[in-house]
């Protein structure tokens, strides 16, 4: 299903030229996929916005070779109802819906890459949300953490942290 | 789809941490050492508190011998049942006298604690050289624990009114300086049947009767370290069964009489013109015609209902004094009170003299 969105966005991206506008920025993709967006877009990428001012605007084709092709047509998006001040809950969570937990990361690592700080506000909430009430085991296989205590001192914060562990959802299938 | 773990630095880990309740970013310092010493730093505390989304509020009170809290802004029959709060002292069971930034403000005897019950975090001050060298009773003794931004410091209030010279003794602890100072000049003397000390604005607030019988409030702001009065709304006639409490965003005074509970508010701080009689509704009736022999209102919901204590139970009103729903798992200790607590992470300057 997200697949299926994201390559549709992908062509919409790739075919969309404005000849009214010379000064749009291509952004590409670390899979060398090329999206043209208009300046007011890079703008909120305050990485590629950088870029631009270094060399003067005489640039407008900036390599991301952090960032995919599946994940910079979610970047954009959210750049340009940003922009149109469209950011609304209903589009938050339409947004986030179809996004598992590992494209939530990718994304995650993407707005903190292009320096977004509203998405990069927004998805560390999302994250937040997803493991809020989680087990401990469940955050560690999240985030791929390997627990590092030795049975003694697991022993004295299982203690310690018990009255913690009331209202923790039980663990159900990893969604990826 | 290829199964791979994506994995976060620091700071990104950090980002997610601040977005949490209190509850869950405890729960996870036990994911592993780094998330440990990610959790358990000051700093990182001190942001978490900051970000105002991740604020939860509890109802807390003593349920002897033990200390008990409970969610109330949700219905009280969906909230998870309350909980009790284990403080383990050598000494005998302390009272609630207030509450802030996630520490409980507790008293017992001559001992004031301050404790975070979600950190662990306890401290005991030290008497105070004046305080200890009075025999009389504590009794009419005024307390009261908040916070100084300007200097990031937490202080204990401490009042003593000398009703025979026409006197009083007034003295802060600076937990930055560890000790006792003395504030000069004569307040009052006041008297106050709630000695708690209400922490708002940068201020502790009292309900007092100065010794001409004047009721009002007295205000000691932290930052200025002076004491000052607030007099009450002028329509407002003298009673025996009233308090100030926080409305809202608003300081607040409330009075019942009879069954009929009226509640002024304070639209703008220290602005004597700006209070405003907000709400005055009849206390509703719940066993046909036995009414309640006591009511404190105790705080404003987010969605407007009052939250009030009433013969050992908690009682939900709306604005029309309306009763919505009852819990009966109170029994407060006398001289204790019930007091809304923000939980935290944070710990207080000086250290931590013993972990409970």
């Amino acid at each position: 299903m997200a697949e299926e969105v994201s390559s549709q966005m992908n062509s919409l991206s790739i075919s969309e030229t404005n000849p009214s506008s010379s000064a749009t920025i291509s952004l590409v993709s670390g899979d060398d996929i090329v999206f043209k967006v208009e300046p007011t877009i890079a703008k909120e990428m305050e990485t590629v916005q950088s870029f631009i001012d270094e060399t003067d605007g005489k640039i407008t084709t900036i390599p991301l070779p952090n960032i995919s092709s599946h994940d910079l047509p979610y970047v954009i998006e959210y750049c340009e109802k940003s922009i149109a001040g469209k950011i609304t809950k209903e589009f938050e969570a339409e947004f986030v819906k179809k996004l598992n937990n590992e494209e939530v990361k990718e994304l995650f690592l993407a707005a903190n890459y292009l320096n977004i700080k509203k998405l990069l506000d927004f998805l560390s909430q999302v994250i937040a949300d997803r493991i809020a009430n989680k087990s401990v085991e469940y955050v560690r296989r999240y985030f791929g953490i390997e627990n590092d205590f030795t049975p003694e001192e697991e022993a004295k914060l299982r203690e310690e942290l018990a009255w913690t562990f009331t209202g923790v959802d039980p663990d159900d299938e990893d969604e990826n | 789809m290829e199964k791979k773990t994506l994995y976060l630095p620091h700071e990104l880990i950090i980002l997610i941490l601040l977005k949490l309740p209190v509850i869950s970013v405890i729960r996870l310092k036990w994911v592993c050492k780094l998330w440990f010493s990610l959790i358990s730093d000051s700093q990182f505390a001190s942001s978490h508190f900051e970000h105002a989304a991740s604020h939860t509020s509890k109802l807390v009170w003593l349920k002897f011998p033990n200390i008990s809290s409970r969610d109330f802004e949700a219905s009280f029959s969906e909230a998870s049942p309350s909980r009790e709060l284990n403080f383990r002292t050598a000494s005998r069971c302390p009272v609630i006298k207030g509450s802030c930034r996630g520490f409980l403000f507790l008293h017992s005897w001559v001992i004031i604690y301050l404790w975070n019950p979600c950190t662990g975090f306890h401290t005991e001050i030290p008497t105070s050289p004046f305080g200890s060298k009075l025999n009389s009773a504590a009794m009419n003794h005024l307390y009261g624990f908040g916070y100084d931004h300007s200097r990031d410091d937490y202080l204990v209030v401490l009042y003593i009114p000398d009703f025979a010279n026409s006197s009083s003794h007034l003295e802060v602890f600076s937990f930055r300086d560890h000790k006792w100072k003395e504030i000069a000049g004569t307040h009052g003397p006041y008297f106050s049947y709630s000695p708690g000390g209400l922490f708002f604005n940068g201020a502790i607030h009292w309900m007092v009767e100065r010794d001409d019988d004047v009721q009002l409030i007295v205000a000691f702001d932290l930052m200025e370290r002076e004491l000052l009065e607030i007099p009450f709304p002028d329509e407002f006639e003298p009673s025996v069964n009233l308090d100030v409490w926080v409305f809202g965003e608003f300081l607040s005074v409330w009075t019942k009489k009879n069954d009929t509970l009226e509640i002024f508010v304070m639209k703008e701080y220290k602005v004597h013109s700006s209070w405003t009689k907000t709400l005055v509704f009849r206390l509703p009736i719940i066993y046909h015609d036995l009414q309640f022999s006591y009511f404190i209102p105790i705080c404003l919901t987010k969605s407007g209902d009052i939250i009030g204590e009433a013969n050992d139970c908690f009682m939900r009103l709306n604005a029309e004094g309306q009763l919505l729903e009852i819990n009966s798992d109170i029994s407060n200790t006398s001289g204790s009170k019930t007091v809304i607590y923000t939980e935290s992470l944070l710990s207080l300057p000086g250290g931590d003299i013993q972990q409970v």
